[in-house]
């Protein structure tokens, strides 16, 4: 269920902050462009007044009049312009005259001369509170509501304050919150239901625009994005679900033909033959399970065997390999006494009682000696120190030797190792590898080899691959070796051969 | 109100209209209004400065056009006069324009500079623009030589700024001279820089109100 959740809680969330950041984008935009137009016509007035003031006018000439009606009517929301001498309005151009208003407090002077009166009661003429410039001998009077650009908007509502004094509006009279209760940038009003985007600009006044559109509207806009998020994240959670039902499926199902495997005797063994480094005969090999499946498939023992242990039956695999092995290789080993196979034993077979009974009656029936089957018991299984000294002693006792398989990987000292009396060290082979390369654990093996030849132990490499491996470990007086240098794990059929091919043959190879 | 303000501003100033009747025209040769550097009561400034007003001829503002007269003066003194380094600031209904010594006066001199006459020129013309107010023309030192000296000096100096503007079509009788020689340091005498600083000339234009034109109906 957390996965679920570790699933779905980013993905929403990832989504839900695109569409939020896109919106606040938009809306963002659409702010800033209406603060920058409405800029744009300030700025414009501005130099208009600069222009004429720059002229060397004949006052009041008909070029005068002209230029000044002629700046009025390509700019919808200047009203007026006209041109004074101090208070004194002589003449002007536009659609309306403002020698009457005459606003006791200009609300800004600037250090360039520019003096400008927001729209208020003062300024009002006709009803209709102006938005006026004075610069020099010129002014300019506007209409504040034409400020604001509503064509952007499309179906948002916006307003337009200079320096707190709210001048238009789009819808006229659009309720909206006051610039100063917001923050800049975008704010979501659940209460309102809408999303709100304030711009602050003061190139030439302080300048806030507050854009509003109605929460309808934003999840109109996002609820195509939402539920394709949605339709995924349901997807990926259905495809999770399936995950995990045929994982766990094909675990039990695994452990269940597993069973079957075992009651159908469909388990093999395979042999890997271990080599006498000295002569270079076949003194015989490791059975190693081999499950295939009856569609072909070939499971190896690292999928199976954790999955047998885990469903406690790894005994009635090692039975099952035991069984194979007299009934494949039984023969061979009677015919030649000298060989044998070593067998693994699992952490679950220290416990198990009725696996010497059983190892006794297979031999006997097979008519073999206890010295054809040789037991390995991992270097890990020793910490389990009562029952695998007991163990151990009981197979001794009964005739045959045991070996510490994987040797090196675990913690045993040698003191600790001398406590278990036991025949054969098999190295492992992270240490036969390390031959090859040089590395410093290559020093670690010269110790184990030493340390077998202290206790008087019969070694045997793992994992030998190249000439070079053979050599390093004969010098060292390593006896035995195993390795796909010389053979891969065998079937029975070609391990008889193998045994066969080498018995007869000569010490091999010969050093270069 | 007003009249306090403009009395706070004149503090210590003395008006002395040149009397009309000898020279009635704006003529280089004639003087404005000097101050002496004493204490006289407050009646008697009211009195002399309503005696300007009347010689002058001056329209006085309504108390509701005042603000708008100053706001848009204010603007054109800023426009005008700001680039070339005088300093405008509103006090009030009052603007007062500092017009750094160097830019003005050579050193020891009273001659204007030749290099200020076209900034005067304008100030001339912003002044003649709006004409409904007065100017007072107060020169100002360092305190290196002796106090009197420099009492003289600034106060010739404002003289030879009036007389320019007279020379340009400033009626003398809007305008009033204060030397205030070393006494109004606006900066510490005891660097070159502050010196620099103390050697100015400061015009302050008032509004002319009904008020002011005729103080009895309002100050009681």
């Amino acid at each position: 269920m957390s996965g679920i959740l570790l699933l779905i809680a980013p993905l929403s969330w990832v989504l839900w902050k695109e569409s939020v950041v896109a919106e606040e984008r938009n809306v963002e935009q659409v702010a800033r462009l209406l603060g920058e137009r409405t800029e744009q016509r300030i700025v414009a007035a501005i130099s208009v007044l600069d222009r004429l003031n720059n002229q060397d006018w004949e006052a009041c000439s008909p070029a005068h009049v002209e230029a000044m009606h002629n700046a009025a009517v390509v700019r919808p929301y200047i009203k007026s312009i006209g041109y004074y001498r101090a208070e004194e309005r002589l003449c002007g151009a536009g659609f309306i005259q403002t020698s009457e208003v005459r606003p006791p407090r200009a609300d800004r002077i600037y250090d360039s001369g520019v003096i400008a009166w927001w729209p208020g009661e003062d300024t009002s003429l006709a009803g209709l509170p102006l938005f006026m410039i004075r610069y020099g001998v010129h002014d300019v009077a506007m209409d504040p509501r034409q400020l604001l650009d509503a064509e952007p908007l499309e179906d948002r509502r916006a307003a337009l304050w200079v320096e707190g004094l709210r001048l238009a509006s789009e819808p006229a009279n659009a309720e909206l919150p006051e610039p100063q209760t917001l923050k800049p940038g975008l704010t979501i009003d659940r209460r309102a239901g809408r999303i709100v985007s304030r711009i602050s600009l003061g190139t030439v006044f302080p300048i806030d625009i507050v854009v509003a559109e109605p929460l309808g509207q934003f999840w109109n806009r996002y609820l195509p994005t939402l539920s394709v998020a949605g339709i995924i994240g349901l997807l990926l959670l259905i495809l999770w679900i399936v995950l995990v039902v045929r994982y766990s499926r094909s675990r039990f199902s695994l452990t269940g033909e597993l069973r079957y495997a075992l009651a159908k005797g469909q388990l093999r063994a395979e042999y890997q033959p271990i080599i006498d480094l000295e002569t270079g005969r076949c003194i015989g090999g490791e059975a190693l399970a081999r499950w295939v499946r009856e569609n072909g498939e070939r499971i190896g023992p690292d999928v199976f065997i954790p999955v047998a242990e885990d469903a406690g039956f790894l005994p009635e695999i090692t039975r099952a390999v035991l069984d194979a092995t007299l009934r494949d290789v039984g023969a061979l080993l009677k015919a030649q006494p000298d060989l044998s196979i070593n067998l693994n034993l699992g952490p679950q077979d220290l416990d198990n009682k009725s696996f010497i009974p059983a190892l006794k009656e297979g031999l006997d029936k097979a008519e073999l000696p206890p010295s054809a089957i040789k037991l390995e018991i991992t270097e890990r299984s020793l910490i389990n120190s009562d029952a695998v000294r007991s163990l151990i002693q009981m197979l001794r006792g009964q005739g045959h030797q045991v070996a510490i398989d994987d040797f090196g990987t675990g913690y045993s000292s040698l003191s600790y190792l001398e406590s278990f009396a036991i025949d054969i060290l098999k190295i492992d082979k992270s240490f036969v590898d390390a031959i090859e390369k040089e590395a410093v654990t290559s020093n670690v093996i010269g110790h184990v080899i030493e340390m077998a030849k202290s206790l008087e132990l019969a070694t045997v490499a793992e994992g030998v691959e190249s000439l070079h491996q053979v050599e390093w470990l004969r010098e060292r007086g390593v006896m035995y070796a195993q390795g796909y240098y010389f053979s891969r794990p065998l079937s029975a059929r070609k391990f008889s051969r193998f045994v066969k091919r080498r018995s007869q043959k000569v010490p091999e190879p010969e050093p270069a | 109100m007003l009249a306090v303000v403009l009395l706070a501003v004149l503090a210590g100033c003395q008006y002395l209209p040149l009397a009309p009747e000898e020279d009635p025209e704006p003529a280089p040769r004639s003087e404005p209004a000097t101050v002496a550097d004493s204490e006289d009561p407050d009646e008697e400034k009211t009195d002399q400065k309503t005696s300007l007003i009347a010689t002058a001829g001056i329209r006085p503002l309504a108390a509701g056009e005042v603000g708008y007269y100053m706001d848009i003066q204010e603007g054109r003194f800023r426009q005008k006069l700001a680039p070339a380094g005088v300093s405008v600031v509103r006090t009030g209904d009052s603007i007062r324009l500092t017009m750094p010594g160097q830019l003005t006066f050579d050193e020891d001199s009273v001659g204007l500079s030749p290099a200020v006459r076209p900034l005067l020129s304008d100030l001339a013309e912003v002044l003649n623009e709006y004409d409904r107010t007065l100017i007072a023309l107060h020169g100002f030192t360092d305190d290196s030589g002796p106090e009197d000296y420099n009492r003289v000096l600034s106060e010739r100096r404002a003289k030879a700024l009036a007389r320019f503007l007279a020379e340009h079509g400033v009626p003398i009788e809007r305008m009033v001279i204060v030397g205030k020689g070393e006494t109004a340091p606006i900066a510490s005498n005891a660097t070159e820089e502050g010196r620099r600083l103390n050697r100015r000339v400061e015009i302050t234009v008032e509004p002319v109100t009904r008020s002011t034109a005729a103080p009895a109906d309002e100050r009681g």
